[in-house]
């Protein structure tokens, strides 16, 4: 099992969260993603399927990017017991129920996120996610505006999480791939 | 819980409202007080998942501290399985087991209501007692999504119809070709003590459909006067064939002809409740705005407790 700790994947609000009127959504991971892209780590950029549940990146679709809170395998996201089809021993977790939490790029807030391919992120970067399941599919990466989806623009760069993981800072911001 | 004329009801609103318009915390604490004994009243007696699973309450002390998170866990141990005892001939001696004792984690999260809003001067008018205003809508969201998650939990280890469920080698959710009769109530009744575990069951969740079918036996099926009181009266029972018998309403989570079979609690797993059904009410200018809230955790750590029949199946 990789090294771990509480703080190595992150994201934060800087400003405007929480608040008791805040637009956070949640939603599941999509049953898609494969086990070998999980556990998908807080502060990845996700976009909502048709069945409103959450899928990688934005790409070039015409979604709404939103930013994971939790990581997938959170206690209070799942209590992983086992297949109960196959393993024997297993248990089921009557909770918790599944949905992460994520905060849209509509909401007024300066994020925070240790999600990111490595690079360069100065200040008015415009900021994309790639879809798919690989490696960077998810993770924040400089875009192209009317190219690519635009998630966010960077706000003070690349700055400490608090704990000395390094997080890309931005604030939230959907521009769509075509004018 | 007793019903109360609308002259009561009115009382109790005048002094609810007296103590929530009032700027001493201590008479509005008094107020939402009052709000959360009547809520957890109603959650004890209307949700299915309490009365098969009753929850225990957990406090901070008891719960597991991990090193990857700082959320609630709690780790409870199972009871080990052992092989059995064998016959052997003299000059032998036994087989060796290192002992191992397995374990399952509860993990815990929040449900939550909607915030509702209402401006008070027009809950000025209403005559039904307010703490049920307040808290009947949230009452029904929170059982319904405990009880919706206790029965996915259910289904999901229990693996599917006929099929066999890995720990105990046998298949707990039976579909029985027959309707429902005096022969496959008990036929059905077989399926938990198949089990390895030879559990006995003590609960039986039934829709409030499907218990009509059992209520049409005869004399001869349901065995003496007990048929003419229930033809007479309606389904008045609450133990029978020697079980607790629950019947819901939730026909979207118990589907007709299907019956569902439970172990006694304590063999099949944990329910905690953290933070017991809370009601968060407050006054800003004239509106008032209040939600429920509780944090659970509850895992069905021995699955051989459970059993599931769908009669007239295909």
């Amino acid at each position: 099992m990789a090294f771990r700790q509480m703080t190595s994947h992150t994201l934060d609000a800087s400003k405007g969260w929480p608040q008791q009127y805040g637009v956070d959504f949640k939603a599941p991971l999509s049953a898609s993603i494969p086990d070998s892209r999980l556990p998908v780590y807080a502060g990845h950029c996700v976009r909502l399927d048709s069945d409103g549940t959450f899928l990688l990146g934005v790409g070039t679709t015409a979604s709404m990017p939103l930013f994971l809170f939790q990581n997938s395998d959170d206690p209070d996201i799942v209590n992983d017991g086992g297949d109960a089809a196959v393993d024997v021993g297993g248990w089921v977790g009557i909770t918790p129920g599944g949905g992460i939490m994520a905060i849209p790029a509509k909401a007024a807030v300066e994020l925070m996120s240790t999600e990111y391919v490595a690079g360069s992120y100065p200040p008015n970067t415009h900021l994309t996610a790639a879809i798919g399941t690989v490696a960077a599919s998810g993770r924040l990466v400089a875009g192209t505006v009317y190219t690519d989806t635009i998630v966010g623009i960077v706000s003070r760069g690349v700055v400490n999480n608090g704990h000395g993981v390094n997080a890309v800072t931005f604030w939230p911001w959907y521009i769509p791939p075509t004018p | 819980m007793a019903v109360m004329t609308q002259e009561e009801s009115k009382l109790i609103n005048e002094a609810l409202f007296e103590k929530l318009s009032s700027n001493d915390s201590g008479l509005v604490k008094q107020a939402i007080d009052a709000v959360n004994d009547f809520t957890r009243t109603k959650m004890r007696e209307d949700g299915f998942f309490r009365r098969i699973m009753p929850p225990l309450p957990i406090s901070n002390d008891e719960l597991d501290r991990q090193q990857d998170t700082d959320k609630p866990v709690k780790i409870v141990d199972k009871e080990p399985d052992s092989p059995a005892a064998i016959s052997v001939p003299f000059a032998t001696l036994p087989n060796s087991l290192y002992i191992r004792g397995p374990r399952y984690k509860v993990t815990f999260d929040r449900i939550v209501t909607t915030r509702f809003t209402k401006d008070v001067d027009e809950l000025r008018t209403w005559v039904m007692d307010i703490r049920q205003v307040l808290s009947d809508n949230s009452i029904k969201d929170m059982l319904a999504e405990e009880d919706g998650k206790f029965l996915r939990a259910v289904n999901t280890a229990l693996v599917g119809q006929n099929m066999t469920v890995p720990t105990s080698g046998v298949v707990q959710w039976e579909g029985l070709g027959s309707a429902i009769s005096r022969d496959s109530l008990w036929d059905a009744m077989k399926i938990m003590p198949n089990t390895p575990s030879n559990l006995e069951v003590h609960t039986v969740l039934i829709n409030n459909i499907t218990i009509k079918e059992v209520a049409k036996f005869g004399r001869n099926e349901m065995g003496g006067d007990l048929s003419v009181d229930i033809m007479r009266s309606g389904w008045t029972l609450r133990e029978f064939m020697g079980v607790q018998w629950i019947i819901t309403i939730k026909k979207d989570l118990v589907a007709t002809d299907t019956i569902y079979y439970f172990s006694d609690p304590k063999f099949m797993g944990k329910f905690f409740v953290l933070e017991d059904t809370t009601m968060f009410v407050r006054r800003e200018a004239y509106f008032l705005e209040f939600f429920a809230y509780e944090t659970i955790g509850a895992t069905l750590g021995h699955t051989s407790g459970l059993a599931r029949a769908d009669f007239n199946a295909a």
